[in-house]
């Protein structure tokens, strides 16, 4: 054994500190990820296929409420999250928008709700688009999952849609106003919304955050 | 050198010069200067008064009569006396004495010559009195006035000599009187030339006279003798009387401060006046103090006091501090003192030395003149300080300046010099160019703005206060006090800014700078596109704009202007010269959108890199605080403030968006965070309204703020704004949230705070009513009240803004409550519901009597009928019903028969008010016999009955014994006393079939009146029950008399306290046996737990007391218990009453108990006593544990 050592003797050099190398490279960029080097983890992306849910009637006020969904997002990290075929909260109320004038050409937003984990970016794999009319005196559903309407479906309701802010920004630039106060620099958001508030009659969005339900008006 | 040349140097006006340089020193020289060295003693002269001549011959004294003139002042009396062989003993004047001025003495021949000062006027004698004999006696008296009264002589000088001519010389002076007296005693006396004989006479052959003459340097008095004689002589100068003027100190003016080119001013005063007559001061001198002082004034004079008259010439443009007056017109001087001023006049500014001057702290005083008279006195060494300001202020400070557009500005700190001007004070003097050019305001003028000086212009005359921060436009739009005219765009302008003083000096000034004015950058107005409210508009204080993240908050604002330049390119417009500023803030080059010359777009976007909330810092705008610079300068500023701006709020976990509670110290339901930016920290004078109401404060930063839900918000408003004002280091602007909030119901309480199923009870809170009128009824889901249990109200009595009173549902159970209002829900709160069924009944208890008392333990008996049962009822908080125990008692081996509900074999006792704890009883009427029981709590509410469980007694099983039931008696039989003895007997009987107690009752008397015990029957003796309880009982009575009847009976008692007596009346009786000598043996003690005996033997005595009487001792003995100790001999003798000792061996060994029985033949009956000797073996010892003698008696009872 002794003479093998001694034959490959630079060999198990070269060995050693390619090794030693790999060890502090992961070290340094992976080992600390607050440090900002991650190197090997800069995006991790979210695959994941929610389930619509059955609603037997719906409210305004179900808007406000928020339902956590999916995972638990930081909203300031080095690590950035994608969602698999996403899409942002405007961006499936685009996809659900001519099914609802489909159902119903009088058809306007009730709110919209995410299915599944919410990126920073206000990406969502999953929302649920409930709208009103007027006309058929209820409510209607659509479920966008993977950028598709994967359901339809009516449903018993008083509120029957409300205009829409022109203009209004999208899931991601709700996200980013708050997220760049440091009061969220550790907080985590799980669900997302874009709800009607009846009593200011404006449009936000609320985002369920690990520190509460944060309300985001539109103008 | 050539003749023109000597021509140029001997010009005409060389030598004119020349001379009059000449005249000038010789001028100064004599006018000046002399006079200080013609100084000399004014003096009057001595005139002669009066000459009388007195002689006598061969006589020792003459007597003549001299009439000294009445009109003359200080006056002096000489006598001159001329004898021979004898000397003056003395000479009076009108009897005054004389006193001798001196004597010559030639041999024989004398000459003497006598004074006195201030004579008498009018005729008196002159007496000479010789010592000595006769002789021959020629005496002159003349008399003087104006003499000096102090030192009216000189220094008398004597000569003598043998010759035709006598003489004697005299130093004099002017206006002094030699006066001589001269003796001889041969030839005639004629007087020299010059001299003026006063008196000769002759005394027998003695020739004496006496002469004056004039007084000059030397004078010498002579006379001619006719023939070679002995002379003696005496000569003395006469000294006239000393005139004075004095100089002192007048009535100074107080110390002032005059400016340069002031008014002639009071500098000293000083007096003048004689001792004598008058005097004229031909001359002065003043001193000045202060350093270079002269360099200040144009002019010093000397006037009368009240300056009309001038005295000698004024001296212009003084050379030296000391100035001297001569010529011109000299100051009258009189025996009255006489005041006079020095005066002095300031040069102009022009004259005085140049900036920065100095400050002349001038002083002057008189300190030497010309007269007549002899000077004396001096003036006052501390005169009065006039100060004549020509020192400069302090500059300005603090200079800057801007160009602007055919403006600049320039900005100054005036100076802090106490004297500053704040009329016309700071000068700014513009050059056209790079430089400043040499020019400064002329010291002492005021300047004119616009006004030209040389190269310069007036740009500004400003009047301000000193020290004073000051910035001015000068050109177009200039301010007031400076110039308005356009500048040149493109054309430099140099400042300086001049300071003065109140006394017309100016600084050397300082320079400002240069500055270009130039098509500048201009900020004409801004647009907030965004939020219009925050429009600009002139000095205004409620424009800006609100920073806040992305499109969402980010707001946009226009600036309009001028030199904006072009558009710098993407990314280059936050540079060091391409910039927007809100004061120090730059805005970040990635937020500014458009850039043109005229107009340029940015964003307050805190999403974008450098501008933050952070990286606005402590920065709030104001006013002037947004700025544009570009192409090479910066804008004025317009106000621009920063609002703050409610980005978001942050309601609790799981409440929906905007929606909140009051808030309580029991949950965080009432505690939302508004998140924004600017809103300024610390708190300070910071505040949250929220509907209205000003919010208590948890935390504050300048990006967030946690605040408490106001309870003081009335409940009947649900929605509403939340509003907040700016803290520390803002303007105070404010922002109101863009949503609508809503206070969601809150139940904090219920009324009572607990209840059973179909119990009335209030559910308090507030904000019950969300859409502001409250529900009528129930709505499943939207207005409802659910109990834990998912049991929803279904009373609906009332609903209120703060309470909706409804009853406990069936079914609810402790738990959380909550309310919805128009589907909105309140937070959970835990009601407890409470039970009607009563708990299950505690301390069972079976009692032998109603009131309790008498408990029967478990298992126990009763002998009469009924008992009582107890059970303590109670059913927790449920008020209003009534609460009945029940009781099921079965024989044993009969199983309970009742059930959970109603049981008709139950026995059930009165009713008492819920909620308890009470004790309910029942009676019970069993017969014989053994039992167990349960009980259990009957609960009638609203006519309903709740049941507790059942309980048994004790926990007992079934079979086991709870009580029994025992009415009866034991039966007596068989009772027997047995054969009696003679002093005992033995009472025997039966209770066959029940076990009971053993009791004999007995006496003599054969009366058992009393009850149990034998209470009340005095001869009867008792005995206490025999244990255990027995059938078959038997009591021995002992202690009987012998030969006596007793009467007796039994009782026995069983367990149920059952009692039976027999006889039932009456008694059994026996009879003991009759013993006339009976014997008894009685123990005596005698010692007992001695000490250890050893050694000698030990003695005891002791009593025998018989307890009979007529006794006979039949036999005795002593019996001795002890320890016998180890050693010596192992032996004991005892006797008794010195009969025979007897010795008592023992083995040897160990040590160990004895016991000694000893017989003893004879005994003393007490009172006669008895003797124990006790005597161990030698070398032995032993513990006597008891000794005692026994004694066997007989006696008759």
């Amino acid at each position: 054994m002794n003479e093998l050592i001694k034959k490959n003797k630079k060999a198990i050099l070269i060995i050693c500190v390619g090794l030693i190398t790999i060890f502090l490279f992961v070290l340094y960029f992976d080992g600390i990820r607050e440090a900002g080097r991650s190197a090997l983890n800069i995006e991790r992306s979210i695959n994941e296929n929610p389930s619509p849910r059955v609603l037997e009637k719906t409210t305004t006020s179900d808007g406000r409420f928020v339902v956590p969904t999916g995972e638990q997002i930081p909203l300031v990290s080095n690590r950035k999250v994608t969602i698999a075929n996403g899409k942002t909260l405007k961006g499936a109320y685009s996809v659900a928008l001519p099914e609802a004038l489909i159902w119903s050409s009088d058809a306007k937003l009730v709110y919209i709700r995410s299915l599944g984990t919410v990126s920073v970016d206000g990406i969502s794999s999953g929302w649920e688009i409930v709208f009103g009319s007027k006309i058929k005196k209820e409510g209607y559903v659509v479920s966008v999952i993977g950028g598709l309407v994967a359901s339809k479906a009516s449903t018993a309701s008083k509120s029957f849609g409300y205009d829409l802010p022109k203009n209004w920004y999208d899931s991601g630039e709700a996200i980013r106003s708050i997220s760049s106060l440091p009061q969220f620099k550790d907080a985590t958001i799980s669900g997302l919304n874009f709800y009607y508030n009846e009593d200011g009659k404006k449009w936000g969005y609320a985002v369920s955050s690990s520190l509460g339900t944060v309300s985001v008006p539109v103008r | 050198m050539m003749w023109r040349d000597y021509r140029k140097l001997f010009s005409f006006k060389k030598i004119m010069r020349s001379v009059a340089v000449l005249s000038l020193a010789f001028t100064f020289v004599f006018s000046n200067l002399m006079p200080f060295f013609a100084i000399k003693e004014a003096q009057a002269a001595v005139a002669f008064d009066a000459a009388t001549t007195g002689t006598v011959g061969g006589a020792n004294a003459l007597t003549f009569s001299h009439t000294v003139g009445a009109g003359g002042a200080d006056r002096l009396l000489i006598v001159a006396v001329s004898i021979d062989n004898r000397t003056v003993q003395s000479v009076t004047y009108g009897g005054v004495a004389m006193t001798n001025v001196g004597t010559a003495t030639n041999g024989a021949q004398i000459s003497s010559m006598w004074r006195l000062i201030a004579p008498a006027t009018g005729a008196n004698n002159v007496v000479v009195t010789l010592s000595g004999g006769g002789t021959d006696i020629v005496a002159v008296a003349t008399s003087y006035t104006g003499v000096d009264q102090t030192t009216p002589l000189g220094t008398p000088v004597t000569a003598t000599g043998n010759s035709v001519t006598a003489s004697v010389a005299v130093t004099s002076a002017t206006g002094e009187i030699v006066v001589d007296s001269v003796s001889s005693n041969l030839g005639t006396l004629t007087v020299g030339e010059g001299q003026t004989q006063r008196g000769n006479g002759v005394g027998g052959d003695n020739q004496g006279g006496s002469s004056t003459e004039p007084g000059a340097t030397s004078v010498t008095m002579s006379w001619t003798i006719g023939s070679s004689s002995a002379w003696a002589s005496v000569g003395v100068s006469i000294k006239p009387i000393v005139v004075s003027t004095t100089l002192a100190d007048g009535i100074d003016p107080g110390n002032s401060t005059v400016a340069p080119s002031g008014a002639i001013t009071d500098l000293d005063a000083f007096t003048l006046q004689t001792s004598a007559g008058t005097d004229s001061v031909t001359g002065l001198t003043v001193t000045l103090t202060g350093a270079n002082s002269f360099e200040s004034l144009s002019d010093v004079r000397i006037t009368s006091d009240n300056g009309a008259t001038l005295y000698f010439g004024a001296v212009a443009n003084p050379a030296s501090n000391t100035i001297v007056f001569s010529a011109g017109t000299p100051i009258p001087v009189s025996t009255t003192a006489t005041q006079f001023k020095v005066r002095i006049t300031p040069k102009t500014h022009a004259n005085m030395p140049v900036p920065p001057g100095l400050s002349y702290a001038v002083g002057g005083t008189v300190t030497a003149f010309t007269s007549t008279n002899t000077q004396a006195g001096t003036d006052a060494t501390t005169p009065a300080t006039i100060t004549v300001d020509n020192l400069s202020p302090s500059g300005a400070t603090a200079v800057s300046g801007t160009a602007g557009d055919t403006k600049n500005t320039i900005n100054w700190t005036t100076s802090s010099s106490a004297d500053f001007n704040t009329t016309s004070g700071s000068v700014v003097y513009r050059w056209t160019g790079a430089s400043a050019g040499a020019e400064v305001p002329a010291e002492g003028s005021t300047e004119t703005i616009g006004a030209l000086n040389g190269t310069a212009t007036t740009a500004c005359v400003v009047s301000s206060a000193a020290s004073t921060p000051l910035s001015k436009i000068d050109g177009t739009g200039g301010s007031a006090e400076c110039t308005t005219t356009a500048l040149t765009n493109g054309q430099a302008y140099t400042y300086k800014v001049f300071q003065k003083d109140t006394n017309g000096n100016y600084d050397v000034g300082t320079l400002i700078g240069t500055f270009t004015p130039a098509v500048g950058v201009t900020i004409t107005s801004y647009t907030n596109t965004t939020e219009t409210a925050l429009n600009y508009a002139g000095a205004c204080t409620g424009c800006g704009a609100r920073i806040g993240g992305g499109v969402g908050f980010r707001q946009s604002i226009t600036i309009t202007g001028t030199g904006f330049g072009a558009d710098p390119g993407v990314g280059n417009y936050s540079t060091a010269t391409n910039n927007i500023k809100v004061g120090t803030k730059q805005i970040a080059s990635a937020n500014v959108t458009a850039w043109s010359a005229t107009s340029i777009t940015f964003l307050t976007d805190t999403n974008t890199a450098g501008d933050a909330d952070t990286d606005w810092g402590a920065n709030y705008g104001g006013a002037s605080a947004l700025t544009v610079t570009a192409g090479g300068g910066t804008s004025g500023g317009l106000n621009f403030y920063v609002f703050p701006q409610i980005t978001s709020v942050t309601v609790p976990v799981g409440f929906g968006a905007d929606t909140a509670r009051e808030y309580s110290v029991s949950d965080t339901d009432g505690v939302i965070t508004l998140n924004g930016t600017r809103f300024g920290s610390p708190q300070g004078t910071g505040s949250v309204t929220i509907l209205g109401s000003t919010a208590t404060i948890n935390s504050w930063a300048t990006t967030s703020i946690a605040v408490q839900i106001p309870t003081a918000i009335a409940d009947t408003t649900n929605t509403g704004n939340i509003s907040m004002t700016q803290g520390t280091g803002t303007s105070g602007k404010t922002h109101t949230y863009a949503n609508t909030l809503r206070i969601l119901p809150r139940i904090t309480g219920f009324t009572p705070t607990s209840g059973a199923e179909g119990g009335a009870v209030a559910v308090n809170g507030n904000h019950f009513c969300q859409t502001g009128t409250c529900p009528g009824a129930f709505s499943a889901g939207v207005n409802d009240v659910v109990f834990t249990s998912a049991v929803s109200a279904t009373t609906f009595t009332s609903w209120t803004a703060t309470a909706m009173t409804t009853a406990v549902p069936t079914g609810a159970v402790t738990g959380n409550v909550v309310l919805k209002s128009n589907s909105f829900a309140s937070n959970a709160l835990s009601f407890t519901v409470l039970s009607n069924t009563p708990a299950s009944p505690t301390s069972l208890g079976q009692w032998r009597n109603i009131g309790l008392t008498q408990a029967i333990a478990t298992g126990g008996v009763a002998s009469t009928t009924p008992i009582y049962l107890s059970q303590v009822m109670e059913v927790p908080s449920i008020t209003g019903g009534t609460l009945y125990p029940q009781f099921e008692v079965d024989p044993i081996g009969t199983a309970f028969t009742c059930g959970a509900g109603a049981c008709a074999q139950a026995t059930e006792g009165i009713g008492w008010a819920g909620p308890g704890p009470t004790t309910g009883t029942s009676s019970v009427s069993v017969a014989d016999d053994v039992y167990h029981w349960q009980a259990r709590t009957r609960h009638n509410k609203a006519s309903v009955d709740y049941y507790s469980p059942w309980v048994s007694y004790g926990g007992n099983a079934e079979n086991a014994t709870d009580f029994q039931m025992d009415t009866t008696a034991p039966t007596i039989t068989s009772v027997s006393s047995g054969t009696p003895g003679t002093n005992s007997a033995t009472i025997t009987w039966s209770t066959a079939g029940e076990i009971a107690t053993t009791r004999v009752e007995y006496d003599t008397a054969g009366t058992f009146t009393g009850g149990y015990d034998c209470a009340g029957t005095a001869e009867c003796t008792a005995l206490t029950d025999t244990a255990p309880l027995v059938n078959a009982h038997s009591v021995s009575l002992s202690n009987l008399n012998s030969g006596t009847t007793y009467h007796y009976r039994v009782r026995s008692m069983d367990t149920a306290r059952n009692e039976k007596i027999d006889p039932p009346t009456g008694d059994y009786t026996f009879t003991t046996s009759s013993n006339l000598s009976p014997s008894k043996t009685t123990r005596f003690h005698i010692a007992g737990n001695t000490a250890s005996i050893s050694g000698a033997s030990n003695s005891y005595t002791f009593s025998v007391h018989m307890p009979e009487n007529a006794t006979t001792t039949r036999s005795a003995f002593v019996e001795l218990k002890g320890i016998f100790l180890v050693g010596g001999t192992p032996a004991i003798g005892m006797t008794v009453n010195n009969e025979a000792t007897s010795t008592y061996s023992f083995p040897s060994g160990s040590r160990y108990s004895l016991k000694i029985l000893h017989p003893v033949s004879s005994i003393n009956i007490a009172p006669a006593t008895n003797t124990l000797i006790i005597a161990p073996g030698a070398g032995n010892g032993f513990y006597v544990s008891s000794a005692d003698i026994y004694v066997n008696y007989t006696y008759t009872p």
